[in-house]
């Protein structure tokens, strides 16, 4: 059978012949015949399940129709890119028709071709708060080694047509000179208050099925420019109806996650966001004994007898999991959408950037854009930094949650000129002013405005920059999520779930939340329907591994494991170091 | 330094391009007693170089290591002779062999694969503009914190 060939060809488009295997003899192993738990798609959630269930105990068999890692979270080169608008736009086979499909209505503008290799499209582009669980986790599983980490401090809030960056600490607080006195007091009460809001009950208890709005007006009498501040750009909430426990909860995760590797809250890994945490699992799965086969898709399943396309059946012991495209569409269930704008600019954007960093966050409240947005516009700003693009270059991911896809098309657009008038107004030595109308305005024919046809705001009304901003590629496409009747609420526990009697498991779909939280609660969630419990979830002593395989390492090179021939770390917990920072806060 | 194998995910040429990602230098093994897999070297050299992308793909350094040297002689399937030939043709690379089971040879070839990946990476950084990693696990003493 050799189903590799046809594999590698098909692979990246590349020309790499298929690759030997180097076992004895030369001869290809087949794929195992037996297994666990057998998992189809390698998307982070998927990733991170093999990752924990392989260091478990189980056997794992995983793998991916698709010819490279990640699944919907994967990270992509031009040709990649290419080909995977293609899919995603051409209409379902007659036998396609009952399959899964994540992603619709791709529509790309690159004007020119881009060498394929030095631009990366993240489709899933995430920020990942200093204090969270699945950093916690990437330390604990030793997964961190395989990725870098970048800073990300500045958030910007969009009002009154310009980005204000956020009073995110004390210190900007207390140096920042557009507050009043009153104001600062106000703020100061608040940001105690809400690192213990937990304990402190009788303030919000009346207030938790009430919006924030209401409770930070009502009993810290903040200003509306503070509140849109702190729940929208610094809580990232979607809007200020949020309800008051979410809100202070998302609040206090930027407030812990400051000063704990610098004054940045958060970090984004290099090449990609969640496609590439997918594949530091999978390797770390693969240490740990998970078998790997790319480009290979299940066919049937009967019972507990799998058949993939390469031919081999293979019996699985427990459960079958899917990711959500690997799975049969999904009747009878809501689903909510993220729509996303992806652009790579010609500009280096350094003016958004913190200094020293290659990263910024900008937040569009709702109101705001003059398509009077309901819910926030979130953007992402990555330099060259991020390794997804050439020098002089920037990426832009913008995304809303709205959920009328037009709407959500229009509210992109509409905040993408405000960061293309930005930026252009902030690099730009010479200003000149002359008036604009309404005949400036134009739309190429396939309805994308053209570059300089921004509706202006009232500020930058009559700002005309000299140079126009070119953009080497446009990206659009909307994304199947989880439905969530409360926005912003993975963050909170859910109930924890029991083992579920089906062979089948289907994954959840993505999350629209821009950074990783949630993820691991659906995780765990998959994981105590496979094993009963969450209890042993990655309750490996890695201490002890590192041992077993160096003593291992001295007999037999072909232990898989990765040697890391650096000193051997302690791995802690760094809850104590978030007591210390909340007393640091005392005034 | 970290030193990272395949884990595996070879076998079904499953290694993801986050693998390749920021080597400093890659170690080309086969097995002396195996000529298959002495041949697949190329292959494995040509994969590396298109997904790792190094900037300068002529002078990124390879080590080669035939491995299993401590099987009897007339299992030998690939002579000193022809491997060194090979390396010659990829612009000298440098050419161990090994027996891991006997720990022969491993120390010299480690030894410069950690002096070539060095090198590469002082060049690497010298060109770099930005090198602002953050290191995310704090108790670490092999670097410090870059902030």
């Amino acid at each position: 059978m050799s189903s590799y060939s046809a594999t590698a060809a098909t692979r990246r488009g590349s020309v790499v012949p298929p690759l030997s295997g180097i076992e004895s003899n030369g001869a290809q192993n087949p794929i195992p015949q037996k297994c666990d738990v057998l998992i189809s798609g390698t998307g982070l959630v998927e990733s991170i399940l093999a990752a924990a269930l392989a260091w478990q105990g189980s056997s794992v068999i995983h793998i991916d129709p698709n010819p490279y890692y990640g699944d919907s979270n994967s990270c992509f080169n031009i040709d990649q890119l290419l080909a995977w608008v293609d899919r995603v736009n051409r209409p379902p086979s007659s036998s396609e028709l009952a399959a899964e499909r994540i992603f619709s209505n791709a529509r790309l503008y690159m004007p020119r071709p881009l060498d394929s290799k030095k631009f990366l499209v993240d489709l899933s582009p995430k920020i990942m708060f200093a204090r969270s669980d699945l950093l916690s986790l990437l330390i604990k599983s030793r997964v961190f080694r395989y990725l870098e980490f970048k800073a990300l401090g500045n958030f910007h809030t969009y009002e009154n047509d310009t980005f204000d960056k956020v009073a995110g600490s004390k210190e900007d607080i207390f140096t920042d000179q557009s507050l009043s006195l009153v104001t600062k007091r106000n703020l100061m009460r608040f940001m105690k208050f809400v690192l213990e809001w937990e304990e402190n009950t009788e303030l919000w208890k009346p207030y938790q099925n009430e919006s924030i709005e209401k409770f930070l007006t009502e009993k810290f009498k903040l200003e509306p420019q503070q509140i849109t501040e702190l729940v929208l750009s610094i809580g990232l909430c979607q809007s200020l109806e949020v309800a008051t426990p979410v809100a202070l909860s998302r609040i206090k995760r930027y407030l812990v996650s400051l000063d704990i590797y610098g004054n940045f809250p958060v970090l984004f890994s290099m090449y990609g966001g969640a496609g590439e945490l997918a594949q530091g699992f999978c390797r770390s799965a693969a240490v740990a004994g998970a078998t790997y086969k790319l480009g290979t898709a299940i066919t049937s399943v009967d019972d507990k007898l799998v058949t993939l396309n390469d031919g081999s059946r293979i019996q699985v012991a427990e459960k079958i999991v899917l990711s959500p495209s690997s799975a049969v569409k999904k009747e009878n269930t809501k689903n909510g959408i993220l729509t996303r704008l992806v652009a790579f600019v010609a500009k280096d954007c350094k003016e958004w950037f913190a200094e020293n960093e290659q990263a910024a966050l900008v937040v569009f409240p709702p109101s705001t854009l003059s398509t009077n947005n309901k819910t926030s516009v979130q953007a992402i700003i990555l330099g060259s930094g991020s390794g997804q693009c050439p020098e002089g270059v920037s990426v832009w991911y913008l995304s809303s949650t709205e959920q009328d896809p037009t709407k959500a098309q229009r509210d992109l657009e509409e905040a993408f000129t405000k960061l293309e008038a930005s930026i252009l107004r902030e690099s730009t030595e010479d200003f000149e002013f002359e008036n604009i109308d309404e005949s400036d305005v134009s739309y190429r024919p396939d309805g994308m405005p053209v570059l300089s046809s921004v509706k202006l705001g009232q500020s930058m009304q009559n700002f005309v920059p000299r140079e126009k901003l070119q953009y080497l590629l446009k990206l659009s496409f909307v994304e199947k999520v989880e439905y969530s009747a409360q926005p912003d609420a993975p963050i909170l526990p859910e109930e924890t779930p029991e083992a579920s009697p089906a062979t089948v498991l289907r994954a959840p779909y993505g999350l629209s939340e821009i950074s990783y939280d949630g993820i691991l609660t659906q995780v765990k969630n998959l994981y105590t329907k496979i094993v009963g419990s969450d209890d042993d979830f990655f309750d490996v002593d890695f201490e002890d591994e590192d041992e077993a395989s160096a003593g291992a390492n001295q007999t037999n090179s072909s232990a898989p494991n990765a040697i890391d021939a650096s000193t051997v770390n302690q791995i802690d917990s760094r809850d104590d170091d978030i007591d210390e920072f909340g007393q640091d806060m005392e005034l | 330094m970290q030193i990272w194998d395949t884990a595996g995910q070879e076998r079904f040429q499953s290694l993801g391009v986050a693998f390749y990602r920021g080597a400093d230098c890659c170690v080309l093994m086969y097995d002396v007693n195996n000529a298959k897999s002495f041949e697949a070297l190329e292959n494995w050299r040509d994969e590396f170089l298109i997904q790792a992308n190094p900037r300068d793909p002529d002078s990124f350094p390879f080590v080669v290591i035939g491995n299993k040297i401590d099987v009897e002689d007339s299992k030998r399937a690939v002579s000193t002779k022809r491997a060194q030939a090979f390396c010659a043709s990829k612009g000298n690379l440098p050419y161990f062999e090994t027996s891991a089971k006997e720990a022969t040879g491993v120390e010299q070839a480690f030894e410069v694969v950690a002096r070539n990946a060095l090198q590469q990476e002082d060049a690497q950084d010298f060109s770099q503009e930005y090198s602002d990693a953050i290191n995310i696990n704090l108790d670490s003493d092999s670097s410090s914190c870059a902030c």
